[in-house]
């Protein structure tokens, strides 16, 4: 729990933090950002951060004096390709998974509830982006493809990342460089994009209800 | 209506007085900076960007040097006093580098780089007032400057940005609109009709993305228009102060090639 920047008085804070380690790839140095980690990093943030995912009014305790500070950090264990969209699905994740204890405002009193005393309670999330990554080839009678492994990454010509939600709104869209493109075929990716988001959406749905069944909750 | 300020009225104009498709003014000087090989200065509206082009020159260090190809180098600068509140920021800003980032790998599949193996071509961008689609006149005064040194080009690159007012697409947004409206940047090769770069980062639907994108890509044809002209009416200006060929002949002849 930290106090606000005077500029934003009613707002949280979400803070994000990468770490991609030579454990990742031996392709990654240690202490020395590389531009594709610049890039990764950036994306991060717009997806999760810059796109309104978590709401920050929501976050507040007392205005101007003490707001929530949610800080999400990213470990890249090892990377096989397309680490980006691994770590925006993780990332999200882990934020509707996340609960915060609850707390009580009396007056200018702040009380935190320790979890053992009252069920902490989950963030208010707005929407769920997932990141797609689509790999181009200098040859154009290789179609796109979808997910590109390590290989298929470095030998691509261009990357096409869209970050969408299950609400078929676009958050982020990003194709930087690499071959030209036809702006039909962006159409086409954005379909493809469209379709699996929905997929992943129920997915995580699942996935996070399924753990949250196992979980129990105790009134004493 | 009070105080505040709307984005589109419904006569149809929007804050700046412009209409829903209207670009800003835009003026293009390519006259000499110094010693660089290549400048130019764009406006777009408010927005005013300077870039200077260096090269293709002998790359500085061993670990610049690719075998087969020239080396882009960008390096952005914000100026302090370009946007309304005062704020230095510093080299390592992470926009900043990823500006640079994304003004390397745009210019990369356009400049013909294996025309020049082992050297360099370095591109310094200087924003001098920010009111808007910065990434747009960056990327348009870059194309430019390269044109402006005689460094090969496959094509034009042109950037334009447009947003989306609850259904109604706008181009080429000012900063009031940009900071409201989910706001896209495309940059198009005019020839091929094909975009090197596409970036947005507000939520928008998909439906609403497919209008403007395709009313953005149609709009840089427009700019590629003006682009073109700055280009044709500098190269003559130039060729009829050397005075060696006639100044119509001559025009045209240098136009081709670029």
């Amino acid at each position: 729990m930290v106090k606000p920047p005077p500029e934003r008085p009613f707002e949280g804070m979400v803070s994000i933090h990468s770490e991609i380690s030579p454990m990742a790839s031996p392709e990654y140095e240690f202490g020395r950002a590389s531009e594709e980690e610049v890039t990764m990093t950036r994306m991060l943030d717009k997806v999760l951060r810059r796109s309104d995912t978590i709401d920050k009014e929501s976050l507040c305790v007392i205005a101007g004096q003490r707001v929530w500070h949610v800080r999400l950090a990213i470990h890249c264990l090892s990377d096989e390709g397309n680490m980006l969209d691994c770590a925006c699905l993780a990332g999200i994740v882990a934020l509707r998974h996340f609960r915060r204890p609850e707390i009580e405002v009396v007056g200018d009193e702040v009380t935190i509830h320790d979890p053992t005393e009252r069920a902490p309670i989950p963030l208010a999330i707005h929407h769920s982006p997932f990141c797609f990554t689509f790999a181009f080839f200098a040859d154009t009678s290789i179609p796109p493809i979808l997910d590109p492994s390590h290989l298929e990454q470095r030998l691509s010509a261009g990357l096409v990342s869209i970050a969408l939600n299950a609400q078929r709104e676009i958050c982020v869209l990003q194709k930087l460089g690499g071959v030209p493109l036809a702006p039909d075929s962006i159409l086409k990716l954005v379909e493809i994009a469209v379709a699996r988001a929905k997929e992943l959406d129920r997915l995580v749905d699942d996935k996070l209800k399924a753990d949250w069944s196992g979980r129990r909750v105790e009134f004493r | 209506m009070g105080s505040r300020v709307e984005i589109l009225n419904e006569g149809g104009f929007r804050s700046d007085g412009r209409r829903q498709y209207e670009l800003r003014e835009v003026t293009i000087d390519l006259s000499q900076q110094g010693q660089a090989d290549g400048a130019a200065v764009i406006t777009h509206g408010l927005t005013r960007v300077m870039v200077s082009v260096f090269g293709p020159r002998e790359a500085k260090s061993r670990s610049q040097t690719i075998h087969d190809r020239a080396n882009i180098n960008v390096e952005v600068a914000i100026s302090p006093f370009s946007a309304g509140e005062r704020r230095k920021r510093s080299r390592g800003d992470k926009r900043i580098l990823e500006m640079a980032a994304t003004i390397k790998s745009t210019f990369e599949p356009v400049v013909q780089t294996t025309l020049y193996p082992r050297s360099q071509i370095d591109v310094f961008v200087q924003v001098l007032q920010q009111d808007g689609g910065v990434l747009q006149a960056c990327i348009n005064a870059t194309t430019l400057a390269l044109v402006n040194a005689g460094i090969p080009l496959l094509d034009f690159v042109c950037a334009v940005s447009g947003g989306v007012y609850s259904t109604s697409p706008m181009l080429d947004l000012s900063l009031l609109e940009e900071n409201d409206l989910p706001n896209l940047t495309v940059a198009v090769m005019p020839k091929t009709g094909k975009f090197t770069l596409a970036t947005m980062e507000t939520r928008l639907h998909v439906d609403r993305f497919e209008d403007i994108f395709k009313l953005v890509c149609s709009a840089s044809q427009a700019l590629h228009q003006e682009m073109k002209d700055a280009v044709r009416v500098r190269t003559t200006s130039l060729v009829t102060a050397m005075g060696t060929i006639q100044s119509n002949v001559g025009g045209d002849m240098m136009m081709d090639e670029s």
